[in-house]
């Protein structure tokens, strides 16, 4: 399809300002921090240099890591231990999109159907 | 009120002094850079996968390789810290673009994005739910865009980075797949790759508002 240069122009516009719109929703809406870290889960900070830096960790800062998938992944990156996301990303789709607990999400509107698309025989 | 560029080059010098100390091994400010760029990671990783869960894992990555990496970071004329940070988010995006490819075969975008709720200002119950409609409709039609595209337009017109930056943005990214040390992506990317990336991203996301919504888009 087509679109005449003004035309061009015109969507352009409208789209830079949707999309300025978007980051601020998306600025105010979003959580700062990683869903899954708590105020128990020990630093970044921390874990590189438990990670990288050779700290010894306490027995409080190991139980916590023994049980804590963020934190896990956390020191385990800075390990250089390849392991997948925080969430278990061993999925085959991203259909099972659900972001209602973070975000509140709206369907696209609908297409419109072409104006020479038949009508559907019922 | 003091210029926007004078702001900017604060804020440059600012996180260059904060790579600088993160380099010593200084906890505070991986602590800062950390939580300083992880809501940014967050928001245009979630445009960019059109996922809130991905674009969070995204964000989560590309922050924790950028302080993995901060020792790799090197200051070079006309390079800022910004165009690095998303570099390595670019890169993280790219990773994943690919594992989704692979698991699906006929490509990882989706035509039903996720999007947030309008700002909670002045708009018109009427004005607010065309405004919703429209960023529906625009991210729908970026997930319909290719992965290149698709950063060329979040770069640029979503966080709103120069041409220089974006530049720098997708020739680091390039680099970092190749070889992590790269300090000199110059030639991986060039202005006329921006601009004509750009060029036809625009251009193609117009012909699918058009196309698709003409009652938004007329």
């Amino acid at each position: 399809m087509s679109v005449s240069q003004d035309q061009s122009l015109q969507i352009e516009k409208t789209v830079a300002r949707v999309l300025r719109g978007a980051r601020a929703n998306d600025t105010a809406a979003l959580p700062k921090q990683h869903t899954h870290r708590t105020p128990q889960c020990l630093a970044v900070s921390r874990l590189l240099a438990l990670a990288k830096h050779g700290a010894v960790r306490t027995t409080d800062e190991q139980q916590h890591l023994d049980g804590c998938a963020f934190c896990r992944h956390v020191f385990d990156t800075f390990n250089g231990i390849q392991r997948s996301p925080v969430l278990d990303d061993d999925t085959t789709t991203i259909i099972s999109f659900n972001a209602s607990e973070e975000t509140t999400r709206i369907d696209p509107p609908k297409e419109k159907p072409a104006n020479d698309t038949p009508p559907t025989a019922t | 009120m003091r210029p926007a560029n004078e702001e900017q080059r604060e804020h440059q010098r600012e996180e260059e002094a904060l790579i600088a100390a993160m380099k010593r091994g200084d906890a505070n400010a991986v602590e800062c850079i950390y939580n300083r760029y992880f809501p940014i990671f967050l928001r245009v990783a979630i445009r960019l996968t059109g996922d809130f869960h991905h674009g969070q894992d995204v964000a989560h990555d590309a922050i924790l390789k950028v302080i993995n990496r901060i020792g790799t970071y090197k200051p070079a004329a006309r390079r800022t810290p910004r165009a690095w940070f998303m570099a390595v988010l670019n890169n993280t995006f790219l990773d994943w673009a690919r594992r989704m490819k692979l698991r699906r075969p006929e490509g990882f975008a989706r035509d039903d994005g996720g999007v947030f709720e309008p700002p909670a200002d002045e708009p018109s119950p009427h004005d607010r739910v065309e405004a919703e409609e429209k960023i529906a409709a625009v991210q729908a039609a970026m997930m319909m865009l290719d992965a290149e595209q698709r950063q060329l337009i979040m770069l640029r017109v979503y966080e709103e980075l120069s041409l220089e930056e974006v530049r720098e943005a997708m020739a680091l990214a390039i680099s970092l797949a190749l070889e992590p040390q790269a300090d000199d992506p110059s030639s991986a990317y060039t202005y006329s790759q921006v601009g004509g990336g750009l060029y036809r991203a625009r251009q193609r996301l117009g012909e699918l508002l058009v196309e698709k919504w003409p009652d938004l888009f007329p």
